[in-house]
């Protein structure tokens, strides 16, 4: 019954009190409404049957009454010889009354909502009323005749009409104790009525107040279990459970309450770890920018340096370059130089070719002195030996001559040799020459770039320590947040990890909630 | 001043009508007995709604001075009669006599055990139109009473 209740719907019930009331009131118009109608009938009884059947009861006695005097008139005025037609006109109109008495009563009779009494009572009263009508009209109908039967008659007619008034006053009598019951019984009912009415109200009053008391209590104990779940939930506790006890929209609320203190409990946690990890991705972010930074400050230095060493070089270059042409020069002054050599060379080779054709002739000589001494026999002994001496010394002159030809042939080739390598030597200088004019052009380039780089790399250091400046903005931020998100209290284990940091920290909450808020627009 | 009125009409015309009756002659006891037998005979002979209409005709031969026929049925109720048609076809079963007696109830009390007789009452004598003693002989005839009355003086 409980449970049925607690799960109706918060209208349904916020319309049970009403509803009570309304039933009650019902209860109340239902009553008073039956009371009323029960005081119409009772009044309808009371005048439109009781009062009329008294009026008509006290007709019927007036008539009779009037009849029954008018009658002793007819029989009078008929022994006192009136005129006949008087006294027919008289007796004329007693039967016309008389007939018209017993119209009405039969139409009183025809009446419904007649008790058996009263039908009883009028039944008697008609009888009556037929038998005296009988014997009356027996007297007027004699009177004319035979008076004395008339009076006669009246003897008879003076019983049924004591007869008849008897019943006719007991019929008043029924109708008065009738309706003094019917007044009574309505003044009954009216009072029963006016208590049950009382008595409804007073319980719908006090059954009104209960309920109100008990569907606040019902509708406002979940209410106040929200208020201090969420008021949890604002302090940063996302543990606080609630426990549902209705299905009402309350129940619903509350429902939503946990669902979102949960969903919440799941992304604060979540964002928890996540604030972390941001917060140190963003502090080594920042840590490697400021590497990065420091790294580029070594690398425009370098850059830098590398652009002086290149304008160094390239001047080292020109001057290699002059070196080179003065090599160049001397390179071409060897080779001249060589080529007196070698002309020299050939003019010692002439020489020596003329000292051999010398030593060649000597020989000769030497030769002839020999055959000419060998005749001369003893005394060309000597000159013998002489001419032998001669020879040999031609031998080896012609020898020597051999050798420094040999030599000077030598000379010449190695000297042409040399000539050759200078001219490779020379060449090779114009091409260096002109490879190290290259080489200069490159190092201007060089320099250039490496200023141009130097300038980027400047441009990338401002950027990067703009970035620099970002990163830490954000890093301050990730750590705020980081922070803040621990001020939370889920069940997440890192979360709760946290929360000891951050409590030393202890913000005011509500500024960091107007942070929270904030943050998604800023 | 009505009543006294009254009362001296009445003394004036019972005057008027004893002089009258002076004059009058009167039937007996055996013409009134006669008179009944008659009458049946007229009933049995003619039959009843003949014989009425001759018993209640004023003029007719059942009129004889202050003789007259009545009949009654067994009920009380008044069949025929000779001095006053006004009777006819009345209930007179509850009628008493200015003495109180209930005179038609003994009529047919003393029809119903002895067949006829003799009975006294009082009764308006049609030749004074006052109430006199009257005896009427009563005879029965089938369900009918048939009577004639004489006025003792």
């Amino acid at each position: 019954m409980k449970r049925l209740f607690m799960n109706l719907k918060l209208s349904k019930k916020l319309m049970i009190g009403p509803t009570v009331v309304i039933a009650f009131l019902v209860i109340s118009g239902v009553v008073s409404y039956q009371s009323l109608v029960n005081q119409k009938a009772a009044l309808e009884e009371i005048f439109g049957t009781r009062f009329k059947i008294f009026q008509t009861s006290s007709r019927l006695i007036k008539d009779a009454t009037s009849v029954h005097a008018n009658l002793y008139r007819v029989i009078s005025w008929a022994t006192a010889n009136f005129d006949a037609k008087k006294v027919q006109e008289l007796g004329k109109e007693q039967v016309k009354t008389l007939e018209g008495a017993a119209a009405t009563a039969d139409k009183v009779l025809k009446t419904t909502g007649l008790t058996q009494e009263e039908v009883n009572a009028y039944k008697t009263v008609m009888a009556a009323l037929t038998s005296y009508q009988k014997d009356a009209l027996s007297a007027i109908d004699l009177a004319g005749s035979d008076v004395n039967m008339a009076t006669m008659f009246m003897q008879t007619a003076e019983t049924k009409f004591q007869t008849l008034y008897k019943h006719l006053n007991d019929l008043l009598e029924l109708e008065t104790r009738l309706g003094q019951v019917t007044y009574d019984g309505s003044l009954k009912n009216f009072n029963t009525s006016l208590q049950i009415s009382v008595t409804v109200l007073i319980i719908a009053i006090v059954v009104s107040i209960l309920l109100s008391l008990l569907i606040a209590r019902i509708i406002i104990t979940p209410v106040h279990k929200a208020i201090d779940v969420i008021q949890k939930i604002a302090e940063g506790d996302l543990t606080q459970t609630i426990e549902l006890t209705s299905n009402d929209e309350i129940g619903m609320l509350c429902q939503s309450v946990d669902t979102m203190r949960q969903k919440m409990g799941e992304a604060v946690g979540g964002s928890v770890e996540t604030s972390q990890v941001l917060s140190e991705a963003a502090s080594e972010q920042a840590a490697s920018i400021e590497e990065t930074s420091s790294s580029l400050e070594e690398m425009a230095s370098m850059i830098k340096s590398n652009a002086d060493s290149t304008t160094k070089a390239n001047g080292l270059m020109s001057s290699a370059n002059t070196t080179i042409e003065k090599a160049n020069s001397s390179m071409s002054q060897l080779t001249v130089s060589m080529k007196e050599i070698a002309s020299a060379s050939e003019q010692t080779q002439k020489i020596v070719k003329t000292i051999d054709e010398i030593s060649f002739q000597t020989n000769l000589l030497a030769l002839n002195a020999a055959v000419e001494a060998a005749r001369a026999g003893e005394a060309g002994a000597g000159f013998a030996v002489v001419a032998e001496e001669v020879r040999n010394l031609a031998l080896r002159a012609a020898e020597a001559a051999k050798n420094t030809s040999n030599l000077m042939g030598d000379i010449v080739g190695k000297i042409q040799g040399g000539e050759k390598l200078v001219n490779t030597t020379n060449q090779d200088f114009v091409e260096m020459k002109t490879s190290s004019s290259k080489v200069v052009e490159l190092m201007g380039s060089i320099a250039a770039a490496s200023r141009e780089q130097s300038e980027g790399i400047e441009q990338i250091n401002k950027a990067i320590l703009q970035m620099n400046h970002v990163t830490q903005q954000n890093a301050a931020s990730a750590e705020e947040l980081a922070s803040i998100m621990a001020t939370f209290i889920t069940n997440g284990a890192s979360s709760r990890k946290k929360r000891k940091d951050s409590h030393g920290k202890g913000m005011s909450l509500r500024r960091e909630k107007q942070k929270l808020l904030i943050a998604p627009d800023a | 001043m009505k009543r006294i009125i009254t009362v001296i009409c009445l003394a004036v015309f019972m005057i008027a009508v004893s002089h009258v009756a002076v004059a009058a002659e009167f039937g007996t006891a055996a013409e009134a007995e006669a008179m009944v037998k008659k009458a049946i005979a007229e009933i049995k002979a003619a039959g009843k709604d003949k014989a009425f209409a001759e018993i209640s005709n004023p003029k007719g031969k059942f009129i004889d001075r202050d003789l007259y026929i009545f009949v009654y049925d067994m009920t009380g109720k008044c069949v025929a009669h000779g001095f006053n048609q006004k009777m006819i076809g009345k209930d007179l079963v509850e009628m008493k006599d200015p003495d109180g007696k209930f005179y038609v109830k003994e009529r047919i009390e003393i029809v119903k055990t002895k067949g006829k007789g003799w009975q006294d009452y009082k009764f308006t004598n049609p030749a004074s139109k006052k109430i006199e003693n009257k005896t009427a002989y009563i005879e029965k005839v089938d369900d009918l009473i048939v009577g004639c009355g004489v006025y003792k003086k």
